[in-house]
């Protein structure tokens, strides 16, 4: 049975085909301001990798912040639910999710029939999401992408006390007048975001197997500043960033089923 | 046009409609009562409504009136009015909102209806101290009196001592010395049948949470909250009577019909802190679900939580005590643990949802022990999440109802597994 798995996120679309078992083929794009011309370029695109026409989708799942403007029918999960799918799928022995996406993050703790046993989403506040570390990322003028690797070069171990972004910001520009090297601010960064999500974690006494997926579990220096601080054995997934379309996905073939 | 995203909460009794217009007669009637020259009293919380009534005294009670302007999404500009007067944003909302409406020079229209000013002003520490400190303030600006009742603590667990009962006893003496003071004249056989009243409430009340036990629950807390306005603001009258006996033959009917607030119930949930009053809609939001939100924890600190058999009209004053003091809010962590746990059971609730209200120095802190006990000993999970009921300019929908789904289909998929 062949179904696809949207997750319609805030700053990324993300859609999946599955061929029974198999991701068969996945497309990550900005999300913009019409996720509903995301959707549909992300979806025409996997359709083309996978070689595929959305009439032999036989049901599409769909998650996510803007799952409700998809222009496909589908099947809804939030995306407590569909994480966890997508993470028991990747690993059948993970008991949590650490989700870090570009405005939300969540933890997850569940049993190994899949039940959900508790989780936690962050507040309104945007420190501990992708949104932070971009912002962080301009005023320190690197590329987002490179923040990781060049915080794991630090010397020496500072502290971003501001929990608001907006204040991190003047926080950082006042570390760059005082000439802190970069590295190590950005270890900093890393290590305020990287407590934040510990916070989270701890609210639902979250240990044991615990994946950590979304875009921001490609960052090597925010999983290695998560792996000190928490009491867990932290696994990235091979595709983190599309776990909960893939989710969506499973959703759907469970209902079809 | 600006598109709102709060709505009403859809009431589906008969009895609760009817209370709405005798909240709405009481607010006309204290204020007529101020206009003929009658001395007004401010009290709060849970001093006893009984010793006023006695008096036939025209009231403002300060944790209602915010609540009434939370549902008219106006909380947010006398909650900023008292900021601007230099109250911080982590004093509790509902005293910011009081003391934006008592030093309000320009009152929008609602409610003007419903403020008057105060003659004398009673507090209590009750459920909690701020009352001392916001009061004093109030009473400040008004240039009126103001008594401070002193509760005790509760350190003793389920029975409370003679001591305790004899010291707020005499607390509330003072506060009747002090009504007679400023010009009130308190009736103690009317006080006495006040009590007889009350304990008659109070049975009735019990029978109402029986019907709301069953399933299908005839009545969610949408009508809940607005029925236990007869416990804040009339215990110890005929007209609390009357409406709790209406209330109770309207959902005796409904039970025995089977007829429940949504049609197929599938989730009972339960709501721990201050329910979102500008928002009320949110918990039919849940509806759509097949979930209902059978009760919340408001209604019990309304004081509906006590053995009515306890009430003696031949001592009024300690009957009143023991009432107050029983409170689940009186600051005990095992106590309301111990109610919530029993509660769950009772009404057979499937999972409970606890909101942090950041400005609240008393509620969030019961959240983790509840939440933990009501797991360990019943196996139902709990979502806590931030939502102030009251200032609506912290609500945030988009999170408030990614919680809400999050939870409800979680519950919902664990019940498909079993
Ligand atoms: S208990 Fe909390 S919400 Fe109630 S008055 Fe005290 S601080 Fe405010």
């Amino acid at each position: 049975m062949l179904t696809a798995g949207i997750d319609a996120g805030s700053l990324s679309t993300k859609v999946v085909i599955l061929n029974q078992d198999k991701i068969m083929a996945y497309e990550v794009l900005a999300t913009g301001i019409d996720i509903g011309a995301a959707t549909k370029r992300a979806m025409d695109n996997v359709l083309e990798k996978a070689g595929i026409s959305l009439q032999d989708v036989e049901s599409i799942g769909s998650t996510g912040v803007g799952k409700k403007k998809v222009p496909y029918k589908s099947v809804q999960g939030t995306e407590v639910v569909c994480d966890t799918k997508g993470a028991l799928y990747f690993y059948p022995k993970s008991n949590g999710v650490i989700d870090i996406g570009g405005e939300n993050c969540r933890a997850i703790k569940f049993d190994a029939e899949g039940n959900i046993v508790d989780f936690a989403l962050n507040d309104k506040c945007a420190s501990g999401t992708g949104i932070f570390l971009d912002a962080m990322a301009k005023a320190l003028r690197v590329k987002p992408e490179e923040m990781g690797e060049l915080s794991l070069q630090s010397t020496e171990d500072i502290e971003v006390t501001s929990m608001c972004s907006v204040f991190a910001e003047s926080e950082v520009v006042s570390m760059i007048h005082r000439k802190v090297p970069k590295n190590n601010i950005l270890r900093g960064i890393h290590k305020s975001i990287a407590s934040r999500v510990v916070g989270l974690a701890n609210r639902i006494l979250l240990e044991g197997n615990v994946i950590i997926i979304g875009g921001i579990a490609k960052n090597i220096g925010l999983v290695t500043t998560l792996n000190e601080l928490m009491n867990s054995e932290l696994t990235v997934p091979e595709k983190p960033e599309v776990v909960g379309a893939l989710g969506a996905a499973l959703l759907a073939r469970e209902r079809k089923e | 046009m600006a598109t709102k995203v709060t709505t009403p909460g859809k009431k589906n009794l008969q009895t609760t409609l009817e209370i709405g217009k005798a909240i709405r007669a009481y607010y006309e009637g204290v204020k007529e009562a101020k206009s003929a020259g009658k001395p007004v009293i401010w009290s709060y919380g849970l001093v006893p409504r009984e010793i006023f009534h006695a008096a036939d005294a025209p009231v403002l009670y300060l944790e209602h009136l915010p609540l009434m302007i939370g549902a008219k999404q106006l909380s947010g500009r006398y909650i900023q009015l008292a900021e601007e007067e230099g109250f911080s944003r982590d004093v509790c909302a509902f005293h910011r909102c009081f003391l934006g409406c008592a030093v309000a020079k320009d009152r929008d229209p609602y409610l003007e209806k419903l403020f008057v000013s105060p003659d004398l002003i009673i507090a209590s520490n009750l459920p909690c101290m701020s009352e001392s400190k916001s009061f004093l303030y109030a009473a400040d600006h008004h240039n009126c009196p103001y008594y401070f009742l002193d509760a005790p603590i509760n350190t003793w667990g389920k029975d409370i001592p003679d001591y305790a009962i004899e010291y707020f006893a005499g607390q509330l003496q003072g506060a009747i010395d002090s009504m007679e003071e400023h010009g009130f004249k308190v009736d103690m056989d009317k006080l006495k049948e006040s009590i007889n009243l009350t304990k008659k409430m109070m049975g009735l009340w019990n029978e109402i949470d029986n019907c709301r036990k069953t399933v299908p629950t005839p009545m969610s807390t949408v009508d809940g909250i607005t029925a236990a306005y007869p416990l804040i603001q009339l215990p110890g009258t005929q007209l609390g009577v009357t409406l709790f006996e209406r209330l109770l033959e309207e959902l005796k009917e409904k039970v025995e019909k089977k007829q429940g607030v949504i049609e197929d119930e599938k989730l009972r949930l339960m709501w721990f802190g201050v329910p979102p009053f500008y928002n009320m809609g949110l918990f039919n939001y849940v509806e759509k679900y097949g979930a209902v939100v059978v009760k919340s924890m408001v209604e019990y600190i309304a004081g509906g939580a006590f053995d009515p058999s306890k009430m003696d009209p031949k001592k009024p004053l300690e009957s009143l005590a023991y009432k107050a003091l029983v409170d689940i809010v009186n600051p005990t962590y095992p106590n309301m643990v111990d109610f919530i746990v029993k509660a769950v059971e009772e009404f057979k609730i499937d999972g409970l949802i606890g909101v942090v209200k950041r400005s609240c120095g008393l509620l969030p802190g019961y959240m983790r022990l509840v939440k933990d006990a009501v797991y360990k000993d019943k196996g139902i999970p709990t979502s806590i999440f931030d939502l102030d009921g009251l200032d609506i300019r912290e609500y945030d929908d988009v999170t408030s109802k990614a919680n809400l789904d999050s939870f409800v289909e979680s519950l919902l998929a664990s019940k498909r597994r079993q």
